[in-house]
């Protein structure tokens, strides 16, 4: 089985975002904001993952956030009318360590989530699908 | 010569459709949703209508038809690479015969918008976003030509949409046509003013820029709505008079909108057929798909008439292919499109025709602000 070192998996996330969205490399950082920086659309979200899944031979799940909000909320509200509780806020923050706190502040709507992605968000998520796999070498 | 579109249900009605088509017993009584109809069970996928004998005002004649995959939205974007396989199942088993595979829908945005079902086929792949763009242009036009000389209405015209691949090759098109195009996006990131700032070097115009959709829609003249997902109106405050082309799939109104008496929301993504293809290219079965997905008689959406135009100019080329649409070659297929008889020659709103006449008397009504 192919593996990759933390550095090679970056590089290969960087060309990703590149090829999706025509930006320069330089422009891929691992602070860049997917949408907010590189300008991406809803539909680059798709092409992301599948250019993604393609390179690393991984399957990256959908809606995997909210997947584990939910299950550290433990049946407690996720969201009410659309926008996120606060409770869902604080263990959004856990399982998305990468983004700025400040960004999941009260009133955050739930289709809003995406705005918050950032180069890093893909990176390690490309990381620990790789890790569970043991294609991973550090 | 002979294409293939290769599309997936849109609704549950559709897929039950799909399922009659591929002739399997029983489908009817399944319940809503994807149901006991596998969305990736290869022997689903069939033949759902044929377009016997499309000819061009220029003479060609092509033919082709609708190949159906049972896979609904959420299957498709659930998994990208079995999305793939099963439209390389209904190019390779179910149109072997085809010079070029048109995509429809969601078709052709999952596997990178076309491309990965390209570098699998031995044949070119086409999307449909150019004619797709072009019929909203023409629409724009032949909206703004209506209502030229209304003193009530202001000559201009929103596109709401961007970042989308459609939304910006639209505002492309219409910003080198000369018109007095304005645009509404959440954000404007470096890449995307790069680009508007290309158009606008290049067709020699100033873009407004919007950030508020209810400042954008407030001003009157015409939006075009041309979101990648749809939905992009749906919490925006129209106000009564307002022009609405929405040329999105999903819609980019809501079924409320499209409802309202003191709104017009056009068809932006219908194209009428040459006509001398007269009746000779209905069928039964094409004229109940042609209800069941909303196109009427001699008309049909702009991204099933890419593949058509393509083979009778006998261009069976990758014309529409991944994220980059380019206004020029927009233009170039819509010149040959109008060439062999295609166009935007009448507007409508849902299944129903909206006269020049009803366009202008809509405007010229004194609507309370």
């Amino acid at each position: 089985m192919k593996s990759y070192t933390p550095d090679r998996v970056f590089e290969i996330v960087q060309d990703c975002f590149v090829e999706a969205l025509g930006v320069d490399d330089d422009e891929v950082t691992l602070k860049a904001k997917v949408i907010d920086d590189l300008g991406a659309e809803s539909l680059d979200f798709l092409d992301i993952v599948f250019r993604l899944e393609r390179a690393f031979d991984i399957k990256v799940p959908r809606g995997d956030v909210e997947r584990q909000t939910q299950e550290l909320l433990e049946g407690e509200p996720y969201e009410i009318e659309g926008v996120l509780t606060e409770r869902a806020l604080e263990e959004i923050r856990k399982v998305m360590p990468e983004v700025d706190p400040e960004a999941l502040r009260p009133g955050l709507k739930t289709k809003d989530i995406g705005n918050l992605f950032i180069v890093e968000t893909f990176y390690n998520i490309c990381l620990k699908l790789l890790e569970e796999k043991g294609a991973l070498t550090v | 010569m002979r294409f293939a579109f290769i599309v997936h249900p849109l609704s549950d009605l559709t897929l039950r459709f799909f399922a009659v088509r591929a002739l399997k017993g029983g489908v009817l009584k399944t319940p809503p949703g994807q149901g006991h109809i596998h969305a990736y069970d290869h022997s689903m996928v069939g033949s759902i209508t044929h377009f016997k004998t499309i000819t061009s005002d220029l003479g060609p004649v092509c033919s082709g038809h609708v190949v159906g995959i049972p896979t609904l939205l959420p299957q498709l974007l659930a998994d990208q690479e079995k999305a793939v396989e099963m439209m390389t199942v209904a190019a390779r088993e179910h149109a072997r015969d085809a010079d070029i595979i048109g995509l429809g829908a969601a078709c052709a945005v999952v596997g990178l918008r076309g491309e990965a079902l390209a570098g699998v086929l031995d044949r070119p792949v086409t999307t449909g976003n150019s004619l797709t763009c072009w019929a909203a242009a023409e629409t724009v036009n032949l909206v703004m030509k209506i209502l030229a000389l209304e003193p009530g209405f202001r000559q201009r015209i929103l596109v709401v949409g961007l970042p989308g691949t459609i939304a910006e090759a639209l505002v492309g098109v219409l910003a080198a046509r000369g018109l007095p195009v304005e645009v509404y996006a959440r954000r404007f990131p470096k890449p995307l003013e790069r680009r508007l700032s290309r158009i606008e070097s290049q067709a020699r115009c100033k873009i407004k820029r919007w950030t508020d959709l209810d400042q954008a829609v407030a001003a009157k003249g015409v939006i075009v709505g041309a979101g990648s997902l749809g939905g992009e109106l749906v919490d925006a405050n129209l106000r009564s008079g307002t022009v609405i082309i929405d040329v999105a799939q999903p819609l980019d109104t809501s079924l409320e909108q499209r409802r309202r008496e003191d709104l017009i929301v056009l068809e932006g993504e219908l194209v009428s057929m040459p006509a001398a293809s007269g009746v000779g290219w209905l069928s039964f079965w094409t004229t109940l798909y042609n209800a069941t997905i909303g196109q009427g008689f001699q008309r049909v959406f702009a991204c099933l008439a890419e593949p058509m135009v393509l083979c009778l100019e006998g261009r069976v080329e990758s014309f529409s292919l991944g994220r980059k649409l380019d206004p020029e070659r927009v233009e170039e297929l819509g010149e040959i499109a109008k060439r062999h008889g295609f166009g935007v020659r009448d507007l409508y709103t849902g299944r129903r025709e909206v006269l020049p006449d009803e366009l202008v008397e809509f405007v010229a009504i004194p609507w309370l602000p």
